[in-house]
């Protein structure tokens, strides 16, 4: 029996409706839903395989928790708005109907962001539109448009309350600031492809900051994902486990005599012939 | 299911106190086609590679790929056991847990059976390339053997240079110098003490003598022993046991720092 733990919106009336968009930032596949007119995005943290979820009675071999949160659908919409207008350096691109740009051989959900309450409206933020027959829109990315509504992200008022959680008030107040601005950018490029972080983060100046860091030589942000980074080194130092590993290491005297072989200047057959990936047909 | 009947179980023996040698624990990779193992020793400059192909074996039945993880001197020991004249049978069930060897006298009259404790091996595969070696030597293994142990004892590490002429090993250490030199001939009398040189062009390079030592503990496996080497290319030395077998040993040339 296939069963997972993840938390996710209360539940409503409407199923959630399950899709494939490739994701904003890596182009990779990604999984989506969709209910009652909002996009969420899944995130998985991963269990590395040292966790296992019990659920009622029986035990999920798979630890993985996974979280689906609202997404705004404008990061999902920015790259395939990009690659649709096929902008070339004497031209500015394609108008298309909103249909024709959601329409994707590789991704054939894209056309339920059709579903999203307002998705015209959301085009119209980041677009040039013209009205080509009654009720008919065709659109066409403005990067001017897209520049403004990102600079725009200190008063997004979901981010801003976020950042205040981190807020520290034992810091001068353009300090304050300038840590803010940088939390957001770093929690957007997560969402935002390269391009457009680059851009952004060139109108801040975050030199003052980087000196008081330096200076004190702490950094203001914990970052959480390098929990997994510390624990494995706590495990290296584990010295019972260092114990087992010698006493399993059973060398016959030849192996021991090869030890001690003085290998300066022997490169690690690694360095010629490449690693194969693992036989999938084992057990 | 895994069977594989070997009517020269010497064979076996043979192969596993060559490798066991070099390497603690290996996978046996089963598969329609033979038995092969691959290898590294602890240090990563060495490769072990050994095939036993299916023909090699009367009957051979392999229904799926499988590897079997043995920890080489424990198998080591448990063919000990068997008699050098005796037919061995190796056997597993899909479950890939015990390694059933079996071993027959050859006028049947005894019959061994054993059972080894499989290991799960985390291992990783190198893809070895084909390569089109510069020089490749064929020569008496008992005359390589003989060759490696007494350059031994002058230094760690010897030098091999051939050109048409003859293969030339030569090693330098504290209290003086030695060197060997192996001219191609021909022996009639005796096909295996012939030594013979293909050459597209000549090569020098330093390797270190106690692991050519580990490797020509394959002598009883063959006559025969080709070196294939290239310049900063891993050697590779070759024990062939007919058409069906053969004991491949690849290691890392020294690169002197101050070339």
């Amino acid at each position: 029996m296939s069963q997972f733990i993840c938390i996710k919106p209360t539940t409503s009336a409407t199923e959630l409706l399950s899709i494939k968009l490739p994701h904003p930032v890596t182009g990779l596949p990604a999984r989506y839903f969709i209910q009652d007119g909002k996009l969420y995005e899944v995130q998985k943290l991963e269990s590395q395989g040292e966790r296992s979820w019990f659920i009622n009675e029986t035990v999920q071999k798979d630890g993985c928790l996974y979280i689906i949160t609202k997404i705004d659908p404008l990061f999902v919409l920015l790259p395939i708005l990009v690659n649709r207008r096929k902008k070339t350096s004497n031209s500015q691109g394609f108008f298309l109907l909103i249909e024709d740009l959601l329409d994707n051989n590789e991704y054939p959900s894209l056309i339920k962001l059709l579903n999203i309450v307002n998705i015209v409206e959301y085009c119209e933020w980041i677009c040039d539109t013209k009205e080509y027959d009654t009720n008919k829109k065709v659109f066409r990315l403005n990067d001017e448009k897209v520049s403004y509504l990102v600079q725009e992200f200190d008063e997004f008022e979901s981010l801003r309350s976020l950042i205040k959680r981190f807020d520290n008030d034992s810091l001068c107040s353009d300090i304050r600031q300038a840590l803010r601005t940088r939390a957001v950018l770093e929690l957007m490029s997560e969402y935002l492809p390269s391009y457009w972080i680059k851009k952004i983060t060139g109108l801040y100046n975050f030199e003052k900051l980087a000196e008081l860091e330096k200076a004190n030589d702490i950094t203001f942000v914990d970052n959480p994902s390098d929990f997994y980074a510390r624990r494995s080194l706590e495990k290296e130092f584990d010295p019972e486990k260092q114990q087992s590993a010698a006493k399993k290491q059973k060398l016959t005297r030849s192996q021991a005599a090869l030890a001690k072989v003085n290998t300066k200047g022997m490169k690690k057959l690694t360095t010629f012939f490449t690693k194969l990936p693992n036989d999938t047909s084992k057990k | 299911m895994f069977e594989a009947r070997l009517s020269q179980g010497s064979l076996l023996k043979k192969i596993l106190e060559a490798v066991k040698e070099l390497v603690t624990d290996a996978n046996f990779d089963c598969s329609e086609t033979g038995i092969a193992l691959q290898a590294m020793d602890n240090s990563h400059v060495a490769l072990v590679s050994v095939l036993l192909r299916a023909q090699g074996f009367d009957p051979y039945r392999c229904d799926r790929n499988m590897p079997l993880g043995v920890n080489l001197n424990s198998l080591n020991k448990i063919l000990k056991c068997a008699g050098n004249e005796d037919i061995i049978t190796l056997k597993a069930d899909d479950s890939g847990d015990t390694l059933g060897l079996i071993f027959e006298s050859p006028n049947n009259d005894r019959i061994g059976e054993y059972e080894l404790k499989l290991m799960d091996i985390d291992q990783e595969h190198l893809g070895i390339p084909d390569t089109d070696y510069e020089a490749i030597v064929r020569m008496a293994s008992s005359e390589f053997q003989r060759i490696m142990r007494d350059l031994t004892v002058i230094s760690e590490s010897v030098t091999i240079d051939v050109e048409k002429e003859g293969i030339k090993f030569t090693s330098s250490g504290e209290f003086g110098t030695g060197a060997v030199t192996l001219k191609p001939h021909v022996d009639i009398d005796n096909e295996e003490a012939a030594t013979s040189i293909e050459l597209s062009q000549s090569v020098s390079l330093t390797f270190s003598l106690k692991y050519l030592t580990l490797f020509s503990k394959s002598t009883p496996l063959s006559d025969q022993v080709t070196l294939f080497l290239s310049d900063n290319v891993p050697l590779l030395v070759e024990y062939k046991m007919g058409d069906s077998a053969y004991i491949r040993y690849y290691l890392a040339p020294k690169i002197n720092d101050d070339q």
